[in-house]
């Protein structure tokens, strides 16, 4: 079925996507919003830990299913590939429903600190990685950082933390209170003579936009939000795209390709819908499917002028693929420190995101989101302790509410050699190659991860805790709910897949706006900048497009 | 005896492939494993993991989610069955002592593994039941579904 062009055709209605539809939809343009996962509502999942996106175990409530999908990754052997469901680990899901990962997130929003677009300029070369500035600086995305605060709505102190670059507006809605862990480690971390402040959060602190505030539940992370106080473009931004009229949000379908003419120039995409392939005619496409679905999508859009995929003509998609390699520590204190009061992260520092000796990066470090009983009885107890039995359940209850975990999502050094790329044989279930994953994080990666414990450690002594211990980052690739890297932002063609306004080097009319494009991926939860780019490159799209 | 001992040499075997096939434990099996589930996550002043419906929870993500470990199970049980015939018959300590002997094989790391799912896990799913580790951590007001009855709204 070949449907009637539209102006825009966008692949993945999530954090970026949701933005770019909104945008067009705003400026006037008609939209094709395609979604491969479906609309949900809180009360499918309730706050369910088994289906969660933060354990998964019973299969991911936010999609993709483990019926359908399915990926590869490198065998422990190296040469062979193991096949991974979604619901495991390495596939290194993000999520697959309207809203994304933005539905389910922590809603962590942070900025960038300018040192993260130069990381080449401010620490050199680094042997083995890939390590480069962006084409971009912090004071270029500033104004679009802002665009984001206030369109998205996010709650935090503006001037609260001292390592941030510029900021010329404050936050659209004061932070959230302290809960009694933040209460307890920020004049731990001022003793120590650190500068902690309130985590900026994509959530209401007070009723906006037609929503209501935080209701101080503990399910950030992992869930839906009940009173859709979290900011997710699934409550903000696709429904107001929608409502102008000049939106189609369509769900459950699944894009095969980007469809190209005999120069080489996009036309719109090919999907499956209900076992259906349908032809969406487009005269600009913008994928923002993740770091991995996006760079699959362009390997598997082949032509002539394109041998090695979409975008492809320099070798650069799928490569980098990185994350962030989460290192942080674990407190025993001896009075109760869980008080149920969610968002449960809700301090931070970033006295240790540079300028750290010896290392290149660093972390932001925060409080943990959320403690969830199954996860902790599997994750979180001291080491060396019995792992089930009698002392095991003791510990259960002992614990469960006198832990504080506190960690850091460390910058990675971005490698040649992580990556994604399509299987030469494997399908999916719509016949469309599957993707496999392969690579490790660079060993540095490993010694930031020390060090940002090591500072977590501290923190938690400091605040009092009396017993305490480490977990650092293995090797092992990342990708996951961060993934980032694989379409990087260059200025030059031969060292990248997009432009500075993100649009692939090799065609005029293919635009990225998610974590693909990040050249590097900070030393934070990235959602706030996918969302101020992918506010900057509609605006680039509205200049550089006739429509 | 009205049974053989061939016929007692050949039913574990009969029920591993039940399971394999179907998903379903027989009495023998439901037996097994409550024993074993009761080890990993035992009765104290609060109920054990048996008494809160793991294995019912086992059983029904085996016809669901979890199906791919059906084959697991059947194989796990069957060498179980065969290299200590007599597990049921010891004491709780013996037990516990067997089981420290094979705590890290995949088959006891896989139950021990489902059994904290179900045992901590939400209780529409099979263990849990009546939300007793919830209230053993005294989280129950926060993790239920619906309407969140957290602190804020008690202060109400």
């Amino acid at each position: 079925m070949k449907l009637s062009e539209v102006d825009a055709v966008i692949v993945g209605a999530g954090g970026g996507g949701g933005v770019v539809a909104h945008e067009l939809a705003v400026a006037g343009w008609r939209v094709a919003l395609l979604e491969r996962g479906r609309r949900q509502k809180f009360g499918e999942t309730g706050h369910d830990e088994l289906r969660s996106q933060r354990t998964t175990v019973l299969g991911n409530a936010f999609g993709p299913d483990d019926e359908r999908h399915f990926r590869l990754v490198r065998a422990q052997d190296g040469e062979s590939w193991r096949r991974v469901l979604p619901s495991e680990g390495p596939y290194g899901n993000v999520a697959a429903c309207v809203g994304g990962g933005t539905l389910s997130y922590g809603a962590m929003a942070w900025r960038f600190l300018p040192q993260d677009f130069r990381m080449r300029s401010t620490y050199g070369a680094v042997e083995g990685s890939t390590l480069d500035d962006w084409p971009v600086s912090y004071d270029d995305l500033e104004p679009y950082y802002e665009k984001a605060e206030w369109t998205i709505g996010v709650s935090g102190k503006g001037g609260s933390n001292p390592f941030e670059g510029t900021r010329r507006k404050n936050y659209p809605m004061p932070p959230l209170p302290l809960n009694t862990e933040a209460s307890m480690l920020a004049p731990a971390a001022r003793k120590l003579g650190w500068h902690p402040f309130p985590i900026p959060m994509a959530i209401n602190s007070v009723e906006r936009d037609g929503r209501s505030g935080c209701i101080g539940c503990p399910h950030c992370v992992g869930f839906a939000c009940e009173v859709d106080a979290k900011n997710s473009t699934a409550v903000t931004v696709i429904p107001k795209a929608v409502a102008t009229g000049n939106c189609d949000l369509r769900t459950e379908c699944v894009v095969k390709e980007v469809l190209l003419d005999a120069t080489g120039r996009a036309t719109g995409v090919a999907y499956f819908q209900n076992g259906e392939l349908v032809e969406q005619p487009a005269k600009i496409v913008v994928l923002a499917a993740s770091a991995t679905e996006t760079a699959r999508l362009l390997l598997n859009s082949k032509h002539k002028l394109h041998p090695n995929g979409l975008g492809n003509n320099s070798d650069w998609v799928g490569r980098n693929l990185q994350g962030h390699a989460y290192s942080g520590a674990t407190g025993v204190f001896e009075t109760e420190t869980w008080d149920g009061l969610g968002p449960a992260a809700r301090i931070a520092c970033c006295d240790f995101s540079h300028g750290n000796d010896g290392i290149v990066g660093g972390a932001m470090l925060a409080n943990e989101f959320i403690r969830l009983p199954y996860l902790f009885a599997r994750s979180q107890h001291p080491p060396g302790t019995p792992r089930w039995g009698r002392e095991h359940k003791k510990i259960q209850r002992e614990l469960y509410r006198r832990t504080t975990g506190i960690k850091g999502p460390v910058q990675e050094m971005p490698m040649w050699t992580s990556r994604v790329e399509v299987d030469a044989s494997a399908r999916d279930h719509w016949g469309i190659p599957v993707l496999r994953i392969s690579g490790q994080k660079h060993q540095r990666d490993v010694r930031a991860g020390q060090f940002i414990a090591d500072r977590a450690a501290e923190w938690l002594r400091a605040a009092g805790a009396v017993q305490v211990w480490a977990s650092v980052t293995g090797r092992g690739v990342s990708g996951g709910q961060h993934q980032a890297g694989t379409c990087r932002m260059s200025a030059e063609k031969k060292t990248g897949v997009v432009d500075a306004s993100c649009r692939i080097h090799d065609v005029d009319n293919v635009y990225i706006a998610d974590g693909s494009v990040h050249v590097t991926n900070g030393g934070f939860n990235p959602s706030l900048t996918i969302q101020a780019l992918a506010f900057r490159t509609s605006e680039r799209i509205l200049k550089q497009q006739k429509i | 005896m009205g049974i053989s001992r061939r016929t007692l040499i050949a039913a574990p075997s009969v029920a591993a492939a039940a399971i394999a096939q179907s998903g379903m434990f027989s009495a023998s099996d439901t037996e097994w494993l409550g024993a074993i589930v009761e080890q990993i996550v035992p009765t104290d002043e609060f109920p054990g993991a048996r008494e809160a419906g793991v294995v019912t929870y086992i059983q029904r993500q085996l016809a669901g989610p979890l199906k791919r470990f059906r084959g697991a199970y059947s194989k796990g049980l069957d060498e179980m069955k065969k290299a200590t015939p007599g597990f049921l018959t010891l004491s709780f300590d013996q037990q516990t002592a067997y089981l420290k002997t094979i705590e890290s094989t995949p088959f006891f790391q896989m139950v021990a593994d489902h059994t904290m799912q179900g045992y901590y896990g939400d209780p529409m799913h099979g263990g849990n039941r009546d939300r007793v580790s919830w209230r053993m951590l005294k989280v129950d007001k926060f993790m239920d579904h619906g309407p969140w009855k957290g602190h804020r709204h008690e202060a109400e």
